[in-house]
């Protein structure tokens, strides 16, 4: 892989609520990070860890009280820059039904586009390449209202993508869905950081989805606790136990098999990688 | 076998009949939740789950068949709905978003209140529920809802269930949304009303982790029908039919699924990270060359 180049500049970010009331509440303190182009990130972390005050300030829905964002070189503090900042990064949220506009699919995703003042050929070219993108070319006259939560949220994608943007949000998108909606998704994440090389910024409270990240960044009480790989991040279950985090279940099993002797190396975290290690182990031939 | 207390026979639903917008929600579906089980009820979204639960207190009533509940059949126009509606307590998805009084003790009291109890009967159920949720009464119960952390407010929407002294406990979904923490906290609590109460629990969830943890008998929907009614163990099993429907097996379920199509001797009704590991030292150190290596 070559060498990363940054996207998102995060530095000294502190973000107060309420400041100078008796509601004060300091939700981040002092974060620094940067979002790389092309990757793909897991922000994870407890309730009211900052996650989520944390990810409104990558596209200016939240100003910093304290530090500075900056996106692609423009300043999120910068008035005239707003909205170019919000084309290059765009949000998903969680529920699915409160983020769509228009009463048919394709609309939907032209609205974007539309406000940005396009020519119509112009736009819907943009419309048909977004929804391909995301695999819901063929419901592009359907009544979103139809659709099912994983559907809807990638119609919410192609909204974004609509934009042209460098980088996606999702902002806990996949709570609400069900185990084949949040496939669909995050399948549909992993191919447009791959494939557009559109950095993504997903965050859960889904270990098993943060393990399939390239990177993990861990916070806890508005600070940065953790960050690295997977593998990194996982290794440490009491320290993670700490910070109101699970272990995936592999990483899980893996730690209960070594402590009853059996010798597994690395940290797998996909149910694949510890089965052919086992196997190896046995002589079957994989 | 203990008694049944909800029973469905041929339970068919149709929303909006005779309407462009008609839909079958519930096809024909035969279901018997027994007194004291933790069931659990999974499948897709839009599979009908919420349909059901919701004829078990008689939110909704059947287009055809029947339903009973501890004894009485629930049918249009009758009069008996508010008391079975007392026997089957209900929790919603995101149930924090129904909290509305300005303190715990006044949210949790709301029900008892509406029965008409008196203050030191409602102020005994209030405290009760409280406790069995893990909130302690004098400290939270002044407390705003607001003011409480997501899992806490889900407890004080448990807690105000609870307080209608239910028989049958539904929650759907009672985990979405909330960090591990929150989870495994909420789940423990289930688990103790269940084991400790008495209670008979439905789960709807999606997390096949949390049924498997938690539930005896797992019963999966389908685009409106039955598809799957085993005990837990036999459920998961059955991982290709599982997925069949987009649903999941554990994680750790699935390593042994994977040891045993490459044809090591593996029991697969393993759900729990220990069982599963337990299973897997047994089946290693039967193995004649991982033996010989450690040797």
């Amino acid at each position: 892989m070559s060498e990363p180049v940054p996207l998102i500049e995060v530095f000294h970010l502190t973000h107060v609520y309420h400041a100078g009331t008796p509601q004060e509440v300091r939700a981040v303190h002092d974060v620094s990070l940067t979002v790389h182009r092309a990757e793909f990130l897991a922000l994870v972390g407890g309730n009211g860890s900052g996650k989520s005050t944390l990810a409104k300030h990558l596209n200016a829905l939240l100003l910093p009280t304290e530090g500075r964002v900056v996106v692609d070189g423009l300043d999120t503090r910068d008035p005239q820059a707003l909205w170019e900042i919000r084309r290059k990064v765009g949000m998903v949220f969680q529920n699915p039904d409160n983020q769509i506009v228009a009463t048919v699919v394709e609309e939907d995703v032209a609205f974007g586009p539309e406000n940005l003042g396009l020519p119509p050929e112009e736009i819907a070219q943009r419309v048909e390449e977004a929804l391909r993108a995301v695999g819901m070319l063929e419901h592009r006259r359907r009544e979103p209202h139809l659709l099912s939560g994983g559907q809807k949220q990638r119609v919410a994608i192609a909204g974004v993508l609509a934009m042209r943007p460098q980088c996606i949000v999702l902002d806990e998108a996949t709570t609400m869905l069900d185990p084949e909606g949040r496939r669909e998704v995050l399948r549909t994440a992993h191919r447009l950081r791959e494939r557009e090389g559109i950095a993504v910024v997903h965050i859960t409270h889904n270990m098993e989805e943060a393990a399939q990240a390239d990177r993990v960044v861990v916070l806890h009480e508005g600070r940065v606790a953790l960050e690295g790989t997977p593998r990194e991040v996982f290794r440490d279950v009491r320290r993670l136990r700490r910070l109101r985090l699970d272990l995936p279940e592999v990483a899980e099993l893996s730690g209960c098999l070594r402590r009853r002797g059996i010798p597994v190396e690395g940290q797998p975290l996909d149910p694949g990688e510890l089965a052919a290690q086992l196997l190896r182990w046995c002589g079957v031939v994989v | 076998m203990s008694d049944p207390v909800v029973v469905c026979e041929g339970l068919t639903h149709v929303y909006l009949r005779g309407t462009p917008f008609e839909s079958v929600a519930l096809r024909g579906v035969d279901l018997v939740v027994r007194r004291g089980e933790c069931l659990g009820l999974v499948g897709p979204t839009g599979s009908g789950k919420s349909t059901l639960v919701q004829h078990f207190n008689g939110l909704l009533r059947p287009t055809e068949g029947r339903v009973w509940v501890d004894g009485v059949e629930i049918r249009p126009g009758t009069a008996l709905v508010r008391e079975v509606r007392r026997k089957v307590g209900l929790l919603f998805q995101y149930p924090e978003h129904q909290l509305f009084e300005a303190t715990v003790f006044d949210d949790v009291a709301f029900g008892p209140r509406n029965l008409g109890l008196d203050p030191e009967e409602v102020q005994e159920r209030v405290r009760e529920s409280l406790q069995w949720v893990g909130l302690d009464p004098d400290r939270f119960g002044p407390r705003s809802p607001f003011s409480l952390s997501g899992g806490e407010m889900r407890r004080v929407a448990i807690a105000g269930v609870l307080a209608m002294r239910p028989q049958v406990l539904v929650l759907d979904e009672p985990t979405a949304g909330l960090d591990p923490e929150g989870r495994r906290e909420i789940l423990s609590r289930v688990r103790e009303l269940h084991r400790k109460a008495r209670l008979t629990v439905v789960l709807i969830s999606h997390s096949m982790d949390d049924v498997a943890r938690l539930c005896q008998r797992v019963v999966v929907l389908h685009r409106g029908q039955v598809f799957l009614d085993a005990p837990v163990r036999e459920a998961f099993a059955q991982a290709d039919r599982l997925r069949s429907i987009g649903l999941d097996v554990p994680r750790a379920t699935d390593v042994l699924l994977r040891l045993k199509a490459a044809g090591l001797p593996v029991r697969c009704d393993r759900l729990t990270v220990e069982e599963v590991c337990e299973e897997i030292v047994r089946v290693l150190q039967g193995n004649q060359r991982w033996s010989s290596s450690e040797a």
